[in-house]
């Protein structure tokens, strides 16, 4: 996120480096421990087929005797970089779209962009998602297509509130009375002064996602196996849940950590008088 | 420069209406201003009275609200602005109209530091090369008495107070040295010592720019120490004009008897019947028959509501006011 920051307030700058940091330290740490670890992401070793967790395997192995350790410290990275891609481009995209609909002079425009808006706010994301998912068949590709084009209208109705209320601001309208074009208006005087609110509700909504790429892969909808995924993985364990319930619990409780860091990150992001 | 009477701005009868419902209404109907070269004039009434309306009127802004203009004229030095198309007012704004925002928070964009306001604005309307941009902003921050200028242009709106930012407006108004500044309650969202250095700052402005300035405000004291020149607007009329000393001391209209009256001073112990006006002063669309000030009117009679409003006639030689019974009420 913090390329968005354009870098000219200061304040916001602290707390979207804080943001950041949170974010890129488990996408880090995920990256270089999966690569260091002893273990190969796909190694098979039958004979250790669901040992406990140890000090050899801190999170046991699988049914086929994989290391979980290494495979969740995998999995964390292509968990939150799905979640960043599918909510980075709906933001930014609806952002723009709303900052457009909230100054535009044309009546036409405004009303014919909200009635798509509505129609696209009213699609149920999951099942929205299932269904596009079983046209374009498994794979993140479908997953993420499928968040774009449902979330995008949540952001440009945010972003679109907040700038209607920049429409008839003086310094929008002494900009348009000094005859800048309408992009120039829009990227320097609009959009720098409504994408906040916007903002917010992405970090906050990078949890749904990620929750939801988890959920679907669970499904069986996600990530194509053997791609170590956090929701995939409770899938296959979910069968050895008596015998070996470490293969359902820690990625799940990896889920409910990273979720935890994110909302924090995302409470003091959405907080104007907290610096992170 | 002063002693040049040759009128920057005149508007006569002037008439502007916005869209309401299927047909529209007329917010001003009536209105009169004349600001001559060099001169100081405030523009006071009540709100709705169509103060900042005339204003826009004069900078062609009307169609943020929709408005237009229906009736009456406008000339901006001698030439008739019915006849001006965007391209005409763009070319006026910034070198012979120039406006100063009431509230001086919303006239600065709050991501864009100083500098890039003062050096878009210059180059938006000058052909200029970054570096006579740049020194075009600094003069202009210079002129405006802010001190550490070339700090200032770096900073951000939030880092500067109140007075600041409105030396900023102020400055970028006066990038190009308008012959006209319309500055619409500059002063309204500061303190009165902020107030009083704001003001001191626009009269030695107009004095050394040779510039004429439109006040608008309801601030009376404002008017009575800054201006020259006054003209008293009620609902969408101008009711008196004139000199400012003779206007307030001796007000030819009942309406600026009673503004004038209700003005507190200094050993006042209690209120007394005639400082205050009773009433409210009519809604837009809601305007009585007659001059429109007859319901509140102390000296009304039955030949005040008929009619229309009446016309601004002239009294005592400089003086114009638009109460029919002017001399009866006030003598000659």
């Amino acid at each position: 996120m913090a390329a968005l920051n354009n870098g000219r307030r200061r304040r916001p700058r602290v707390t979207t480096h804080g943001a950041f940091l949170a974010l890129a330290i488990p996408i880090i740490v995920g990256l270089v421990g999966s690569r260091l670890s002893p273990y190969g992401l796909n190694d098979t070793s039958v004979g250790e087929a669901f040992s406990k967790p140890s000090f050899s395997h801190p999170f046991g192995t699988d049914q086929i005797g994989r290391d979980v350790f290494t495979r969740v410290l995998a999995a964390i990275p292509i968990n939150l970089t799905v979640a960043l891609v599918a909510v980075t481009i709906p933001f930014v995209v609806g952002t723009v779209i709303g900052a457009i609909i909230g100054v535009t002079p044309s009546r036409w425009v405004r009303s014919t962009v909200e009635t798509v808006l509505e129609s696209v706010a009213a699609l149920p994301l999951t099942l929205f998602a299932l269904a596009v998912v079983a046209i374009v068949g498994p794979g993140l590709t479908g997953l993420i297509g499928a968040v774009i084009v449902t979330n995008w209208a949540r952001y440009a109705r945010i972003s679109s509130a907040a700038a209607t209320k920049l429409r008839t601001i003086e310094y929008v309208e002494a900009a348009r009375l000094l005859g800048y074009s309408w992009p120039r208006i829009l990227v320097r005087h609009v959009v720098p002064n409504s994408f906040r609110e916007a903002l917010a509700y992405a970090y906050n909504d990078l949890v749904v996602v990620m929750l939801l790429v988890a959920s679907l892969s669970f499904l069986g909808l996600g990530v194509v196996p053997p791609t170590p995924e956090l929701g995939a993985m409770i899938r296959d364990g979910r069968l050895f849940l008596g015998k070996a319930p470490w293969l359902t619990l820690l990625p799940g409780g990896t889920i409910v950590v990273l979720s935890v860091l994110i909302t924090r990150v995302s409470i003091k992001q959405s907080d104007p008088n907290r610096v992170v | 420069m002063s002693d040049v009477v040759d009128p920057v701005v005149v508007v006569r009868n002037l008439t502007v209406s916005v869209p309401h419902d299927s047909g529209s209404i007329a917010v001003l109907d009536g209105a009169e201003l004349t600001v001559n070269s060099g001169s100081r004039l405030g523009l006071v009434g009540e709100s709705g009275s169509g103060k900042s309306m005339l204003c826009r009127a004069i900078l062609g802004t009307l169609h943020r609200h929709d408005a237009r203009v229906s009736g009456g004229t406008i000339h901006i030095q001698g030439r008739d602005a019915s006849f001006f198309n965007d391209s005409d007012w763009h070319r006026l704004r910034g070198t012979v109209l120039g406006y100063v925002s009431q509230a001086s928070l919303a006239g600065l964009n709050p991501t864009l530091t100083v500098r890039r306001h003062l050096v878009h604005a210059a180059r938006a309307v000058m052909a200029l090369d970054t570096r006579s941009a740049e020194r075009c902003a600094l003069e202009a921050i210079e002129m405006v008495e802010l001190p550490r200028a070339n700090r200032i242009l770096d900073e951000y709106p939030s880092q500067l107070s109140g007075g600041m930012r409105q030396r900023v407006v102020i400055a970028s108004a006066l990038l190009q040295r308008p012959k006209l500044l319309v500055a619409d309650e500059p002063t309204t969202a500061l303190d009165v010592t902020v107030q009083k250095s704001i003001m001191d700052l626009l009269v030695r402005l107009t004095t050394s720019l040779g510039m004429s300035l439109v006040l608008v405000t309801h601030d009376l004291a404002l008017v009575e120490e800054y201006t020259n020149e006054v003209v008293v607007l009620y609902a969408g009329a101008t009711v008196e004009a004139g000199r400012t000393g003779d206007v307030l001391n001796d007000p030819r209209h009942p309406y600026t008897q009673a503004l004038q009256s209700s003005r507190l001073r200094l050993g006042d112990k209690k209120l007394t019947s005639g400082m205050w006006l009773p009433g409210a002063p009519p809604q837009p669309g809601e305007w009585p028959q007659g001059c429109r000030f007859t319901p509140r009117c102390p000296h009304a009679q039955d030949v005040c509501s008929s009619g229309g409003q009446p016309r601004l006639e002239a009294v005592l030689s400089v003086r114009r006011t638009a109460c029919i019974r002017s001399e009866e009420v006030f003598g000659t």
